[in-house]
């Protein structure tokens, strides 16, 4: 018989210590009209809307990116079909690195674990039949390609901007240090953000261009209080940059939104969301000024955590990821994707990414717990865990915000220390059993399960050789004078520092330039090398 | 004595991750626990090159080379990594760990000439008692 030992201490993921049962005492302090208001007002911490669920379902949806634009297409078309209510893809490891199909690096992953997307071409063909106009299109994509391939993609569909709904992560400030590095200078990536923001601000008011993104940080296995400090300091910092180009703080923050992870620990994920909301409508409210209600009201997307699903005995995170999809609910999201159940080991199969959505779809009509709003709102151990988190969490950013710009503290390897603890922190909690996982540490002789699902998990994605001739071959029928002219023009009005790129961005894709000419040719601007790699020679 | 003092000197082991894949938890997983177990680590990260890891395991003197794998890039570069150090008469065992590595992957890692296959779920123990014998022919010639 195997034997799991008892805890001797009880604590959340965050390390805030919990009792064994919570009462009116834990919340006397708590004034529920300022604290938490009706759900849809003012402080928000009860839900973004006064009806929530029974209105409309949040949005159903799952991160999706395969092979090649066309593949992806299909994709799409199928999870449709199946009900998804939104489009949400991922770049492939090259485009994420701002880097095209046929770079030599990308030879050996391209499209193997997202879409590659680096010309306007390949744009069309994801998107070639998706009624963008009608359903909203989000991207983990580099943020002003995604916004500027989209806009062109509109264009030459006849879709007015103005119709377009969706979202572009945005993530200058921690992406080098978390497993998506651009090797772009801070001051081109913060740039590039706030020109996504102030693009979309003007051009496409149903569109959300600035989310902001905690999810991918916080799989370096950081605590939901360091998620959400860090989101906030991030948002805060771009939300300063948008200000600073002129843009009224009620012109652009009814369209911001913030990803959040939610992880395996129930409760505080929960607690984590309501808090974060309250902390935004009084940050917006007291401190930007903000009047506008929407303003206040922070629109809450989840990703369920990758970080907490196992390699082995794959089909146990259908389970995590059903639980983790019920937190989000619970709490009150606006969308959502769970990572699907072979996310450990690929990304995602048709059949997991079909799961995914039915396990959203069963919480939507089969679970009941939709038909009434906030039903934890009251209960005395989540609102004294959401006052915790809320504390801690804004201790937290005064004490980041006392140490200096958040820019240079990047620069310094401020952040990246936080990561690192973070990681060694996690590795301590699993390698000496105190954090406990099914099949990992805990309860891990063989068993019949492990083997189930096997087939599609362990199904390899290979390179679409495909892609690499496309790429290929569109550059090479184009007027090489054309190509130098046109990426001297891009080189040429980023040299003026407060032009906004995404127009120079669209106008280039338009001529056939691809995201890895154009990004070079705006890095040679910023003093760094047109190739990070310096594999590929600048072409003008 | 050559055991006395193959003990005094701490296992090298040189951490890497070929290609764009930059998902380097798991190697910094890892590189603690060696670390905790009294190795020494040089550490390349992520962004590695087949000949950036071969050059500083070489430079080195490492007993070991780890490679993780988050994506299947490893199947491109382990074999051209396997060959340099071959065409280089560099006589280092090769460790690959990630999550992503299923049954059939181990096997052909091995068929190919890696030392040790660690997949989701392996333990540290595992991990360290490899290293240890793996490492110890080498550390046996240096003497």
């Amino acid at each position: 018989m195997q034997i799991v030992e008892r805890e001797d201490r009880f604590e959340t993921s965050s390390g805030i210590s919990l009792k064994r049962v919570y009462t009116r005492e834990d919340i006397g302090d708590m004034v529920a009209e300022q604290d938490l208001g009706e759900p849809g007002c003012y402080p928000f911490t009860r839900g973004a809307h006064p009806d929530m669920y029974r209105e409309r379902n949040w949005i159903i949806r799952v991160l999706c990116g395969e092979s090649s634009p066309r593949e992806t297409n299909k994709r799409l078309k199928l999870l449709t079909s199946a009900g998804q209510t939104a489009v949400d893809v991922i770049g492939d490891t090259p485009t994420l690195a701002n880097l095209d199909s046929d770079h030599p690096l990308a030879a050996a992953t391209m499209g193997t674990q997202g879409v590659p997307l680096c010309c306007l071409q390949d744009y069309l063909e994801m998107l070639d039949g998706i009624p963008i106009g009608k359903i909203s299109v989000s991207f983990s994509v580099p943020y002003a390609f995604a916004i500027a391939g989209l806009a062109c993609v509109a264009r030459e569909n006849g879709i007015p901007l103005g119709e377009l709904r969706g979202s572009t992560v945005l993530a200058p400030l921690y992406g080098d240090d978390c497993s998506y590095a651009t090797h772009q200078p801070i001051g081109m990536r913060i740039r590039l953000a706030t020109d996504t923001i102030e693009f979309g601000t003007w051009q496409m008011p149903k569109y959300r261009p600035f989310l902001e993104d905690t999810y991918y940080i916080s799989e370096a296995a950081l605590t939901p209080v360091e998620e959400v400090t860090l989101g906030l300091i991030e948002a805060r910092l771009l939300i300063t940059e948008a200000m600073k180009r002129g843009l009224d703080i009620d012109e652009f923050a009814p369209r911001i939104a913030i990803l959040v992870n939610v992880g395996m620990d129930f409760f505080e994920e929960i607690a984590k969301i309501r808090a974060l909301r309250r902390i935004w409508a009084r940050m917006m409210k007291d401190e930007y000024q903000a009047k506008n209600p929407r303003s206040w009201r922070a629109a809450i997307t989840v990703h369920t955590s990758g970080l907490s699903l196992t390699a082995k005995g794959p089909i146990n995170n259908v389970t995590r990821g059903a639980y983790e999809a019920l937190a989000a609910i619970l709490a009150g999201c606006q969308a959502m994707e769970i990572s699907c159940f072979d996310e450990p080991i690929r990304t995602p199969s048709p059949e997991a990414a079909v799961v995914a959505l039915r396990t959203q779809q069963i919480i939507a009509y089969e679970s009941g717990v939709i038909k009434v709003v906030d039903p934890l709102g009251g209960s005395y151990f989540v609102e004294a865990l959401t006052n915790e988190l809320e504390m801690r969490i804004l201790e937290a950013v005064k004490e980041i915000e006392l140490r200096g710009n958040a820019c240079e503290l990047s620069e310094k390897g401020y952040f990246h220390a936080i990561f690192e603890n973070a990681t060694k922190r996690y590795q301590e909690a699993v390698s000496t059993g105190r954090k406990k996982i099914v099949k990992v540490n805990t309860l891990c002789n063989p068993s019949e399960e492990d083997s189930l699902l096997k087939e599609s998990v362990e199904t390899k994605v290979e390179v679409n050789q495909e892609q690499i001739e496309k790429i290929k071959e569109l550059k090479a029928k184009r007027n090489k004078i054309d190509v130098k002219q046109a990426l001297n023009e891009v080189y040429e009005r980023t040299q003026n520092r407060s032009a906004n790129l995404i127009p120079v961005i669209m106008e280039a894709l338009d001529k056939g330039l691809t995201m890895g000419e154009i990004t070079g040719a705006i890095r040679l601007s910023y003093g760094v090398a047109f190739d990070h790699f310096e594999m590929v020679k600048r072409p003008f | 004595m050559a055991e006395g003092k193959i003990k005094e000197e701490k296992i090298r082991v040189v951490m890497s991750i070929l290609g764009l894949d930059q998902h380097d938890l798991a190697l910094r997983f890892v590189s603690y626990l060696l670390r905790d177990a009294g190795m020494e680590i040089v550490y390349l990260g992520c962004l590695q090159t087949v000949e950036a890891t071969v050059n500083a395991a070489a430079q080195e003197d490492a007993d070991v080379i780890g490679l993780s794998c988050h994506s299947w890039e490893y199947i491109h570069y382990i074999p051209q990594l396997l060959a340099l150090l071959r065409d280089r008469k560099l006589d280092i065992p090769v460790i690959v760990g990630g999550g992503i590595l299923t049954e059939q992957d181990e096997a052909q890692l091995k068929e190919m000439g890696v030392s040790g296959v660690f997949r989701g779920g392996a333990t540290a123990e595992e991990i360290i008692k490899h290293i240890e014998q793996a490492a110890e022919p080498k550390r046996l010639a240096r003497e």
